[in-house]
């Protein structure tokens, strides 16, 4: 039989599917795997937090690696402390074909940044003095081409002379520079005719092996023999923020060395960029840079002159349509941003604008104006274009933009899929507008409506039928005719669609928007909702379709929500038609489920303060309740108000319920609650529920809070669950249980309780280990739940480790 | 219009056009040759492999086109298969393999990522050895290179 895993293509793409510990594993396995598994395991190295300095200084195989694999890396995010000339040289001579140079936060000085962009091969210094119309873009993106192609040819001639030594350094700059130039000079027509076949191998590069030898030919010339460092010819990414040491005329020149190459730049929180509000600096750049696109200068000084530049408003560029824009605190006004947005109408996917309060309704009436009907926004019967382009938006606290706009806003985006909107005017028929766009979306790609929707609609249907019709049976359903239901369950990828809302302090938002975004977008995986005050924690009932949500944060989300309106009485009751609280059944006779709230606490002997007090015959007694008696009155529970109501638990039970389908969870916040969680519940229990690989989470999470499931009548079920409890117990017993177990957390990473949660408890020391072992943090966070001023500012906000936040920002990624 | 595939050992399956133009091979065959009786021989393939291909083909023929998406989403790389891929990739290593060399001669492109997931996914969380082992691989590095391989790629090991 032939084996597939000797195809390089098939040991290619499972090597392509692999993460980078299995990848290291996987690459020793043989020479085969090796050249398959290498590629993709050094084609981005993220050295950040703690580990950076480490590795990159002293890991002698680390730095052995880079120079034999330094061609396969394509993104480079490096945050050393102390970045020198000798760093900066060693990157440009390994990494080749770099395409992404992360350095922010570091302190990389301008002369360290030319070593790498050493020469001018797109000659910007000439031509910097002519204004526009001299740089013409068509050329020098063929000029790009064949420097490619030539840096491809000399990596391959490189790759036959063997792995250079981890010592060698090129010679002195200034030699390189000359040669660099003199090679380009040479470099001119004859080799278009090649350009097909070599920037395919550019692009794609697979296997190392398959391009060894193959282009043995194409000697690199005599002249530059013995150099080693070449202009970065495939660097399109360059992300400078937060360097400290960048604050310098000279930087922006240096960059326009990159020419056509530049697609994105980040230099954000370096003020100095616009020198003294005067963006000349920065236009001359975009002149020589004709596809940079995405730019992020948030922190700035840029204003609106740079903004007018762009649009071709003062003439001196050529409009100039972005892609990205990150303008966050930087001196813009709408009158700048406004003909920005109409000229990059058909190309702005991402607008970074928050904390401007100076932005208003015509801003996000830029997005939809109708080009054809220019002053029909204000006029009564507005028309507007669609939108189907803009895919991020933040507009933190932009507290001028009024909920009208907004709303028109979002009947004509069709492509959102991040949107922040701390502290504006939404109300629900906004966030409904949202979730019909999503829903019409999958409608369109073939996907159906997500079923929770449709029994969302029935229900409601069926609700308005009866008040109506006084009693009479509620008319058949409506599913629209050829509508294909989505089936959440399917896990099917939904392409595009919401993924990051943010709400915070929206505080007209109620539950009913709320549920028509849960109930319609599967994508969504960050959810704020903190300080949304109308929003209260039956929002968890009744299904949801986005149970790959990673980030919820729910922070003052309450039992029982402060403000109550009429509309907001009537959806519950729309709800509880729609879909009716499920009866909670007990798996174990315990009274455990007394209904008075008591053992919400919990309550452990050595949390006793002061044990003289207590009788010790009644301990002896072994009566429970005497002892529970004992210590009501000892105050050790709290008073009977604080404590959790039977609809609180019934609401409670269902939050544990949807946090156990929810197993992609990593950041759950929930302080400042008016409910109490049962740490025996809503951690020892919920959470290793929160696995993958329990087949029936729910089920399982039900047999062990005696909620939901009486497993008492399913013989199968009982004894399946009793099987993955004593194989967790007996992994427990062997210490494996954290490491290689079927029930490893595998994903959350924190988690954080308001102390009052656990007030009159101590956190077990078994618990407190349970989770040390499982990888993540407890917070507990001072006292804060019954505070009569719940308006306070929260003073200390959620925050992460460092590591923790750079594995976000990893993941969140653009 | 129903397809006749023929596998190598003579067997002969009858599909539905939609169902047999998943696989690219046969699809551009059907476009050169054009509408014909004639059945179509696929003499790499068994039976017993085609038979469990056309499932899969079968299952997946209203499967929406995958519409290119920008967006940076962790999960779009993320090894999770569906629930019936899974079931149905639940087969011996032998039959695995053959689907996967069946996938790529045919050119169904979603089949072989799902075949590779499914082998991405057994080798993942093992060591070196365990690898071997699996899929009877010999180790063919001298202990200079390997001791090399596993100093350089270190690294990337704790993080």
């Amino acid at each position: 039989m032939a084996f597939p895993l000797d195809i390089p293509e098939i040991l290619s793409l499972v090597a392509s599917r692999l993460d980078i510990k299995d990848l290291v594993q996987a690459c020793q396995v043989s020479v085969s795997f090796r050249d398959a598994c290498i590629p993709f395991l050094w084609r981005t190295i993220t050295l950040t937090a703690k580990r950076a300095n480490r590795v990159w200084y002293s890991d002698e195989g680390f730095r052995l690696g880079l120079t034999r694999y330094g061609r396969f890396v394509h993104v480079l995010r490096l945050r050393i402390s102390g970045v020198q000339n000798e760093d900066i040289e060693f990157i440009a001579v390994n990494c080749t074909r770099l395409k992404t140079l992360d350095l922010a936060t570091t302190d990389i000085t301008v002369e360290s940044l030319k070593i790498l962009l050493h020469s001018d091969p797109y000659k910007t210094s000439l031509a910097s003095t002519d204004k526009l119309g001299d740089v013409n873009s068509v050329n020098t993106d063929n000029l790009m081409e064949q420097y490619r192609i030539m840096a491809e040819r000399e990596a391959d001639v490189d790759q036959d002379n063997g792995p250079r030594q981890c010592e060698s350094v090129g010679p002195p700059a200034s030699s390189i520079e000359s040669k660099q130039d003199q090679h380009h000079h040479q470099f001119t027509g004859p080799d278009l005719a090649l350009k097909p076949r070599y920037t395919s191998n550019a692009v794609k590069l697979i296997s190392p092996e398959r391009n060894t030898g193959s282009h043995g030919g194409n000697a690199r010339p005599d002249n530059l023999k013995g150099t080693e460092t070449r202009f970065p010819f495939h660097l399109e990414e360059l992300d400078l923020s937060c360097c400290k040491n960048l604050y310098d005329p000279t930087l922006l020149p240096v960059l326009a060395l990159l020419g056509p190459q530049l697609r994105d730049l980040s230099v954000g929180l370096i003020p100095d960029i616009a020198v003294a509000n005067d963006p000349s600096d920065l236009i001359r750049l975009l002149m020589h840079c004709p596809n940079l696109t995405r730019l992020d200068v948030s922190g700035t000084y840029v204003d609106d002159r740079f903004l007018a530049a762009l649009d071709g408003t003062t003439k001196e560029l050529a409009p100039h349509p972005m892609e990205m824009l990150d303008l966050g605190s930087a001196r813009i006004s709408p009158d700048g941003l406004v003909p920005l947005i109409k000229v990059s109408r058909d190309t702005l996917k991402q607008l970074m604008i928050p904390y401007n309060l100076k932005i208003k309704d015509n801003l996000i009436y830029a997005f939809i104006e109708d080009a054809k009907k220019p002053n029909m926004t204000l006029h009564p019967f507005k028309t507007f274009v669609r939108n189907d382009v803009l895919s991020v938006l933040q507009l933190d606290a932009g507290m001028n933009i009024t909920h009208e706009a907004l709303l028109d806003f979002f009947r004509h985006t069709t492509a959102l899929t991040r949107v922040t909107l701390d502290g504006l005017d939404v109300r629900d028929d906004i966030l409904e507008a949202l979730a019909a766009a999503n829903r019409n979306r999958m409608k369109r790609l073939g996907l159906g409506i997500p079923e929770a929707w449709i029994q969302h609609e029935q229900g409601t249907a069926n609700f308005m039928a009866k008040q109506e019709e006084g009693g009479k049976p509620p008319p058949m359903p409506v599913t629209p005719a050829g509508t294909k239901r989505y089936d959440v369950a399917c896990g099917a990828w939904v392409p595009g669609g919401l993924n990051t809302l943010s709400l915070e302090k929206c505080i007209n938002v109620t539950n009913r928007g709320v549920r028509a975004i849960v109930r319609s977008c599967p994508m969504l995986w960050d959810l704020n909702l903190s300080g949304c005050k109308s929003v209260s924690m039956r929002i968890f009932r009744g299904p949801w379709v986005c149970n790959e949500i990673r980030i919820l944060n729910i922070t003052g989300i309450k039992m029982r929500p402060r403000i109550k309106t009429t509309n907001t009485m009537l959806e519950e009751q729309i709800e509880d038609e729609r879909f009716p609280m499920t009866p909670l059944l007990k798996a174990r006779p315990s009274d455990d489920f007394l209904d008075d709230g008591r053992y919400d606490f919990m309550i452990l002997p050595m949390s006793m303060d002061d044990e003289d007090e207590l009788d010790d015959s009644h301990i002896v007694d072994e009566d429970c309740s005497v002892l529970e008696d004992t210590l009501d009155t000892m105050n050790m529970y709290p008073p009977k108000a604080l404590r959790n109501d039977g609809e609180t638990r019934r609401t409670l039970n269902e939050f544990y319920r949807r946090l156990g389908q929810f197993d992609e969870l990593r950041f759950l916040h929930m302080d400042r609650s008016d409910y109490r969680i049962r740490l025996q519940d809503g951690l020892d229990l919920v959470l290793p529920a929160l696995t993958k690989n329990l087949n029936s989470e729910l089920k399982w999470l039900g047999k062990h809070f005696g909620y939901g499931f009486d497993f008492s009548k399913d013989k199968d079920e009982l004894e399946q669950q009793y099987k993955i409890v004593d194989e967790s117990q007996r992994l427990k017993d062997s210490q494996d249980l954290w490491n290689k177990g079927p029930n490893r957390v595998s994903n959350l990473k924190l988690l954080h309780v308001c102390r009052d949660s656990i007030e009159h408890a101590n956190l077990d020391v078994d618990l407190y280990e349970w989770f040390m072992k499982s990888g993540f943090r407890v917070d507990l966070v001072s006292d804060r739940l019954m505070r009569s001023d719940d308006e306070a500012e929260s003073e200390d906000e959620w925050e992460g480790t460092d590591d923790e936040l750079d594995e976000m920002d990893g993941e969140l990624g653009s | 219009m129903p397809v006749v595939l023929t596998s190598s050992d003579s067997e002969t399956f009858t599909v539905d056009k939609e169902v047999a133009e998943r696989s690219i091979l046969i699809k551009n065959m059907i476009e050169d040759v054009g509408e014909s009786d004639s059945p179509i021989p696929l003499p790499n393939v068994s039976s017993a492999v085609l038979k469990k291909v056309i499932e899969f083909c079968d299952h997946h023929r209203n499967d929406p086109i995958q519409v290119q998406d920008e967006t940076d989403d962790p999960r779009k790389r993320s090894n999770d298969i569906e629930e019936w891929d899974m079931k149905f990739m639940q087969v011996d290593q032998e039959m695995l393999f053959e689907i996967i060399l069946a996938a790529n001669y045919l050119d169904i492109k979603t089949l072989l990522d799902v075949g590779c997931t499914t082998v991405a996914n057994l080798i993942k969380g093992k060591t070196p050895e365990e690898i071997r082992k699996l899929f009877n691989i010999v180790n063919d590095f001298t202990p200079e290179e390997e001791a090399q391989i596993k100093k350089e790629n270190e690294w990337a090991e704790d993080r």
